[in-house]
């Protein structure tokens, strides 16, 4: 197609990006002439009925005006208020310049069809005027886009409402407002040969280590790909440890929580057309912080995070308990217990590991099918799968009642862990130790546990260890790490993200006894 | 692409490896929960175990069988012919031995298999029965739960209250190879209605059955042993000040609360003196004759005192004469007396019988209950 | 020319690394050991072991300060020549295989006494292996990390273990010294070995970040060591009586045994299937040196080729040959020889020579 030699390149940021054709790229320059332009046009966006070509007389351009967009992407009302109306209608005394005419923010003169190209697709407006060898670009950008909302995946009980949007001009606007201060920086980075994606890098100068920066600006640097349609495609692309379960960034649509990680001195990466923001570099730890625990009294917060890292354990190692108990090591469990446990298997025709996979396979399925049915049908899954679950499978004998509490209680214990790709990773590695559970008993487990651990330690984010402060042990971060304390005992930002700054707060003081 | 090889192999590998051979389900398992081991009129070897039968079908929870064995290990192959699923060891409750078994010595090598398999459980308590093995396996009582669990809390409860000694089968390891004591364990006696904690058996160093200490003494080598342990309650006959009554004798009873043991430990004239200061503390439960407690609390802390050094003594007199030593009083000699101990400590027994052991209780009323 | 990264370790990470690699089957024998030879007395002898080990390892951290950016086998190079220091580097490389394999082989036969006695051992080693190769191709810095981790999540044992003291009799400890100094002097013997491990000092010291902490470092090292054996030995004497605990060959784990709780019973099955980290923090290190040597022998940057070929060939060991409980005994019997050549000996035939050579090279230059 004709088009595709005309895909190219007017960043500079991305070098040897992916060339489409084997041509050599010529740069067409913008003729005088308004016919041999709109011709040009008409050759670079074939089939595109969506784009409006609107010539018309403008006695401030002393001549034809020829006005160019795509339909759709632009606001209708600023083309109209702000471009048609001052072009159209004259008035004496004013000012005849056409650039001062235009009542926009942003108007940019451009001289090549390569950037009048680009710049039509990203939804501004061009104007060419009869006579000149160039254009103007007006910023009429107004594509359709959604309102703010509480943000779906990490619902807060105390904190802020609003979640980010697809607009990463909003999306950044949205977290200046929480960080209101000259140092925090924004680099911008186009990734992408064909979706040419706006990666917005935000940190704040000061804090922030200038090594992880660069780091991730390389990492960012060496991406080559036709597009990046969402936040978690660049994770992947950008990621330390590619094989592994574990998530190595965070990506959050709450802007509270961005700058929360913002000013703990960490970077993040506003993907434009994405909801979410990534995170880097985090730890583990970080996974089971939220953002309600500083709204809420500490000793309570702390209560709450220790009960994550036991969800964490239940999640992942509770099945594979349960198959290494029933069918190696019987003799640890006290013996009226035992006793209850063999009454209720005494139906079940399964071996435990099977049980156990069956169950646990079942409550997945129930899980997934809920996630993207609407909500009426969802709740419809949920009471058959209650029922199934809870009742029938039981009186049918295929499983045991301790084996639906111990699926019951995984379930529940997952869904305590604040980050989605973190329980996610729970689920997988849950599967993993219930194999080996059902091979080796209780020596499986461990030697699973030690492989994770082994895992976990030697992973990086970013370059920075991600089983800090654990592994490496930082006891100056503990003090936000399995339990939370005052806010006013943490007097640094944590080390985990190897911050230039170390100070966070003044000596702030209780009021009171408290001293 | 290498790496994602690698992960991918070794969980192949793992997959493959077929680690399941330590794999036994609990449907599979047959988890005995007693097992006894008896002697017959013609001195073979019994062996006796009972098991929980988890299966819809089955109208009887427990199955118990008797074989013919020579060893503990062999038995287990006798059962595994009979009983539903493979035998586990691992959580066996009791350990009965009848009476004409302890009449032997050295039986205690039987329980070698205890010690030496990993998988067998050392928390079984060691149980002597007066009887037959066969009749207590039989015994279905309608109103308990399955026996090795009634036997098991029976003696539990009944060491809570020191009826009788819970010696654990480590513990009973322990005694028979520490020269300083000799061991002893509860007694049981299937009666025509129900099991009967008789007491405490005590056993010489070789194992041979040497004469029941009932409840009543129990408490007092449980009080020297471990102290205060679980609740102790007493009941003393005191010479009280009134005329004797036919039927309500004059008794006193009490909790004790706390107590405190101190022994001396001497060698001299060829024998060793142990004089054991106890001090206990107590609270009167039970007075069965008019007392003033207000002016004479001394005088009854005398009497109960008195009365404490008459049964000591008694018992001690009885296990000297037993030639045995379930006291312990071999590891003060050791402690304190290495030199004398070193001559004896191969027939210990032999050693206590002949020495003199001094109890001087000290008594002192810290409760009176809740009348006056 | 750095072929590794150093400067990695933390001092805590050093400490515990150190503490680690001592601490190991030992826990699980020692208190066997030491009554056999020396009765009840026989924890005094841990402490004569416990300087003995100060000592040499002090000698060692001192030797090791005069290069402080090498390991012993850049210092062997450098103090024997090419062709003589490459036979100490495989000498070297000897030792630490051997240690890791008897240590591997005997941890095997533990589990298939204890826990899974029908599964064939090279089994066990194959899934080892695993969590092994995952912690060590990361190298020092993980291996570092891993020890100290595993330390602060193990320190739940002897507060588990305290609950056997109920049942304690603290007379079996009585009278002190009772056969006079000699049978004590004669355990020590036993206890200069179970000691071992403070030798991966000729490795870790140019790792560590702060230098000045390294003779402090080692120090606490082996004092901790100390009070964990002293520790178990203790509880293990009050509990067992003096003639009972000689018949059991590992009577730690005969010491979990008795443990119960209303919601856990045998509680040595987890005891044990927990401790296999404490052992891994013994078999790590020596995994690593051994091939952090060959390949230095061999100028390879990358070890985990080594590791990966070391790994299979141990598991492939298992499968040709399951050592019986007396082989592994002479085996251990061996390590112990050879630990006692290069852990204890080598230091204090070497340290001479080197205070001399530098004091001559400071002379020249």
């Amino acid at each position: 197609m004709a088009m595709r030699g005309w895909l190219r390149r007017k960043k500079t940021s991305v070098k040897d990006r992916l060339s489409h054709s084997g041509e050599p790229v010529r740069v067409r320059e913008i003729s005088d002439q308004l016919s041999e332009n709109i011709a040009e046009l008409n050759a670079i966006f074939t089939l595109t009925p969506d784009l409006v070509i609107r010539t018309f007389d403008s006695r401030h351009a002393g001549g034809k005006v020829t006005l160019v967009y795509l339909t759709g992407l632009v606001d209708k009302n600023s083309i109209n208020n702000n471009v048609l109306r001052p072009l159209l209608s004259h008035r004496e005394g004013e000012s005849s310049s056409i650039f001062d005419l235009l009542s926009v923010g942003k108007v940019t003169v451009v001289y090549d069809f390569q950037t009048v190209e680009n710049d039509i697709l990203k939804g501004s407006s061009v104007l060419f005027i009869e006579g000149r060898k160039e254009a103007l670009v007006v910023e009429t950008n107004g594509w359709p886009q959604r309102a703010l909302e509480d943000p779906q995946l990490e619902a807060s009980l105390k904190g802020a409402h609003q979640g980010f949007v697809e607009t990463d001009s909003q999306n950044i606007a949205l977290i200046r407002r929480y960080i209101p201060n000259r140092e925090l920086k924004i680099k911008e980075i186009w990734v992408g040969e064909r979706g040419d994606t706006k990666l917005s890098i935000m940190f704040l100068a000061d804090v922030v280590n200038p090594e992880v920066l660069q780091e991730l600006e390389d990492r960012l640097g060496r991406i080559k790909v036709d597009s990046i349609l969402n936040t978690g495609e660049l994770e992947e692309y950008i990621e330390d440890n590619p094989y592994s379960p574990f998530p190595q960034f965070i990506t959050t649509e709450r802007p509270d929580t961005t700058a929360s990680h913002l000013l703990q001195g960490k970077i993040a990466v506003v993907v434009d057309r994405s909801p979410s923001v990534m995170i880097a570099p985090v730890s583990f730890a970080s996974f089971f912080q939220n953002v309600d625990d500083y709204s809420i009294r500490w000793p309570v917060a702390s209560f709450i995070r220790l009960l994550r890292y036991l969800a964490f354990i239940v999640a992942t190692f509770l099945p594979a308990i349960y198959i290494a108990l029933i069918s190696f090591n019987y003799e640890v469990i006290p013996l009226d217990l035992i006793l209850s446990i063999g009454e209720s298997r005494e139906k079940v025709p399964f071996p435990p590991l099977l049980e156990a996979l069956l169950m646990e396979l079942t409550l997945e399925m129930l899980r997934e099918s809920g996630i993207r049915l609407p909500a009426p049908i969802g709740q419809t899954v949920g009471i058959v799968g209650g029922i199934v679950i809870g009742q029938a499978v039981v009186q049918a004998g295929i499983v045991s009642n301790i084996m639906v509490i111990v699926v019951a209680f995984t379930a529940i214990a997952s869904f305590i862990i604040p980050n989605y790709d973190m329980s996610s990773a729970v689920r997988l590695i849950r599967f993993v130790m219930m194999v080996l559970a059902a091979m080796f008993g209780i020596v499986g487990i461990v030697v699973g546990l030690m492989a994770l651990i082994g895992h976990l330690i030697s992973l990086q984010s970013l370059g920075v260890p991600y089983g800090s402060p654990l592994a490496p042990v930082r006891f100056s971060d503990w003090k936000d790490l399995f339990v939370r304390l005052p806010l006013w005992k943490m007097l640094e930002r944590p080390t985990g993200a190897r911050t230039v700054q170390e100070k966070r707060q003044g000596d702030n003081q209780p009021e009171g006894d408290a001293k | 692409m290498k790496r994602f090889t690698q992960i991918i192999l070794s969980f192949v590998l793992i997959v493959m490896l077929t680690g399941c051979t330590d794999r036994l389900n609990l449907e599979d398992a047959t988890l005995s929960l007693m097992v006894g081991i008896d002697l017959n009129e013609k001195n073979e070897l019994l062996f006796y175990m009972t098991s929980p039968v988890f299966s819809r079908e089955a109208k009887e929870k427990t199955e118990e069988y008797g074989v013919r064995a020579s060893s503990t290990r062999e038995s287990r192959m006798g059962f595994d012919e009979i009983v539903t699923a493979l035998t586990v060891s691992g959580k066996i409750q009791l350990i009965v031995l009848g009476k004409r078994l302890l009449q032997h010595p050295d039986w205690f090598r039987l329980l070698d298999v205890v010690f030496r398999d990993a998988k067998f459980t050392v928390n079984a308590r060691m149980v002597m029965l007066d009887g037959s093995l066969n009749e207590l396996f039989e015994y279905k009582p309608k109103d308990k739960p399955r026996l090795a669990l009634h036997l098991t809390k029976l003696i539990d409860t009944a060491n809570k209250r020191n009826l009788t000694v819970k010696t654990r089968a480590q513990e009973f390891h322990r005694q028979m190879f520490e020269k300083g004591m000799t061991p002893h364990i509860s007694e049981l006696k299937k009666t025509k209605h129900a099991v009967r904690v008789m007491g405490t058996a005590l056993l010489t160093k070789k194992g041979v059955y040497a004469g029941l200490i009932e409840p009543r003494d129990t408490v007092l080598l449980q009080m020297l042993l471990h102290g205060k342990q679980g609740e102790i309650s007493i009941t003393l006959p005191v010479k009280g000040p009134t005329d004797q009554n036919p039927i309500i004798k004059d008794r006193v009873s009490f909790f004790i609360k706390g107590v405190k043991k101190k022994v001396k430990t001497t060698y001299r004239d060829g024998t060793f003196h142990f004089d054991v200061q106890v001090s206990l503390r107590v609270s009167i439960s039970e007075r069965l004759f008019p007392f003033n407690m207000e002016k004479d609390y001394k005088k009854l802390e005398q009497m109960i005192a008195k009365q404490f050094h008459k049964d000591y003594a008694q018992l001690i007199k009885k296990c000297q004469e037993a030639k045995t030593d379930p006291f312990g009083f071999g590891l003060y000699a050791r402690a304190y007396e290495y030199k004398e101990w070193k001559k004896v400590q191969d027939d210990w027994p032999a050693a206590f019988a002949k020495a003199t052991v001094q109890i001087k209780p000290e008594v002192s009323i810290k409760g009176n209950g809740v009348v006056k | 020319m750095k072929k590794y990264a150093y400067y990695e370790l933390s001092v805590i990470q050093y400490i515990l690394l150190i503490h680690g690699t001592q601490v190991g089957i030992g826990v699980l024998t020692i208190p066997r050991e030491l009554a056999e030879q020396a009765g009840t007395d026989g924890w005094i002898s841990l402490f004569i072991g416990w300087a003995a080990a100060v000592l040499v390892s002090l000698v060692t951290t001192n030797m090791m300060k005069r290069y402080p950016d090498k390991t012993i086998i850049d210092i062997f190079h450098l103090l024997l020549g090419k062709y003589l220091g490459k036979v100490a580097t495989i000498l070297m490389a000897m030792y630490f295989a051997i240690a890791s394999i008897v240590f591997i082989a005997n941890t095997t036969a533990i589990i298939n006494v204890w826990i899974l006695s029908q599964t064939p051992a090279y089994i066990i080693v194959a899934l080892f292996a695993i969590p092994a190769y995952m912690v060590v191709q990361g190298g020092m810095r993980v291996i570092g990390r891993y020890s100290e981790l595993v330390f602060y999540l193990t320190l739940w044992m002897p507060l588990v273990l305290a609950t056997a003291l109920k049942d304690a009799h603290w007379l079996h400890l009585l009278p002190l010294i009772k056969e006079g100094w000699m049978p004590i002097l004669t355990a020590s013997q036993t206890t200069i070995l179970s000691f071992l491990g403070f030798e991966m000092a000729y490795f870790v010291y140019p790792f560590l970040q702060k230098k000045q902490y390294a003779s402090i470092g080692i120090v606490v090292a082996n004092t901790l060591t100390l009070l964990v054996y002293l520790y178990i030995t203790i509880i293990c004497f009050a509990f067992f009586c003096p003639d009972e605990i000689v018949e059991y060959v590992w009577p730690t784990l005969n010491l979990w045994k008795v443990i119960e709780y209303r919601f856990l019973e045998r509680i040595d099955i987890i005891f044990l299937a927990f401790y296999l980290f404490i052992l891994s923090t013994t078999a790590l290190p020596y995994l690593y040196f051994t091939v952090f040597s060959t390949s230095q022998l061999f100028n390879s940057r990358d070890h985990r080729k080594h590791l990966w070929v070391l790994l299979t060939l141990i598991t492939v060991m298992a499968w040709v040959y399951t050592p019986s409980f007396i082989d592994l005994k002479k085996m251990t019997q061996t390590w112990s020889y050879a630990g006692l050549i290069f852990a204890y000996l080598l230091p204090l035939l070497a340290w001479g020579p080197i205070w001399l050579s530098k004091r001559a090279g400071g002379k020249e230059a």
